[in-house]
């Protein structure tokens, strides 16, 4: 599915989003990424810094939801992803790791979040949950 | 760690999440609020899901009934993930609105020194009926970015 200009603004960094996938024992995992970042007109790509639970999973199940923020008025959105590849170099890496960069700039953690690598995932389906907000 | 080192969730300014999933391993998350530990001995979490975004999750807990919440300090960045089994789904009292509201409420004022004005529209999720979903408590995870992270607590 085609990432939308409306989309657009939640995949900017500003805000953090989480992802969930799901073990083989159908247990969901939880847990907030710092960049949801538009490789493509169809694809994200999601930092790896830590989780080695969401790698684990997503090695037995490809499946993942990402639930991102628009910063403009604080609606969210949740993205239905499949896991395509791992990217540890070349320009979308060093992209997202610049990025990264000035995200922990700005939040005091240069020495926590450093990208270890980049999880490439197609877009199947994205919805806005504007039912969850009076705006 | 000790039960009573948890993050208090009720009253601060967190962000929560939970993660549900349906038996051919498809996710979702719903955002939920109140967060909070229903017995002295925190076995036990309550979760309050508006029921306007109730339809996904509700279907996943009717056949699937694990699910996965990460609630973070907007703060100071100290995140726990709590894995456990949903034992009751029950309309919410209006007690359990109110600390709903409180949770929402918090967090609005901290979006709004991070974001200025738009940060009110937080307080605009709605939450006028919901869905207590009371959490048998499997498994505690530290979440909170560094070292610790992804360190099993419980």
């Amino acid at each position: 599915m085609k990432i939308t200009e409306e989309l657009m603004p939640c995949l900017q960094g500003a805000i953090p989003s989480q992802i969930v996938t799901v073990n083989e024992d159908n247990i969901p995992n939880t847990t907030i990424i710092s960049q949801v970042f538009p490789a493509d007109d169809e694809h994200v790509a999601i930092s790896n810094q830590f989780f080695s639970k969401t790698f684990q999973n997503l090695q037995n199940n490809k499946k993942a939801c990402v639930q991102v923020f628009d910063p403009s008025d604080l609606s969210f959105w949740t993205l239905d992803l499949e896991m395509v590849r791992i990217e540890d170099e070349g320009d979308l890496f060093d992209e997202m790791s610049m990025q990264l960069e000035a995200i922990a700039s700005m939040s005091g953690m240069e020495d926590v979040f450093v990208l270890k690598s980049a999880y490439i995932l197609k877009v199947l389906n994205f919805h806005h949950v504007t039912e969850a907000m009076d705006l | 760690m000790n039960k009573e080192e948890f993050v208090d969730h009720k009253s601060g300014k967190m962000s929560m999440s939970m993660g549900t999933c349906d038996l051919e391993k498809n996710p979702t998350f719903s955002r939920v609020w109140g967060v909070h530990f229903s017995d002295a001995s925190r076995a036990f979490l309550k979760v309050i899901l508006p029921e306007k975004i109730s339809q996904k999750p509700l279907a996943h807990l009717a056949i699937n009934k694990n699910v996965s919440i990460t609630v973070g300090d907007m703060i100071q960045f100290k995140t726990n993930q709590y894995k456990g089994v949903v034992e009751a789904i029950e309309q919410s009292t209006p007690e359990e609105i109110a600390i709903a509201k409180e949770s929402r409420d918090n967090s609005t004022d901290t979006l709004v020194q991070f974001f200025g004005e738009v940060g009110n529209n937080w307080s605009k999720y709605t939450m006028d009926s919901g869905l207590t979903l009371t959490i048998k408590i499997t498994e505690v995870y530290d979440q909170t970015p560094g070292k610790m992270a992804g360190v099993r607590l419980l």
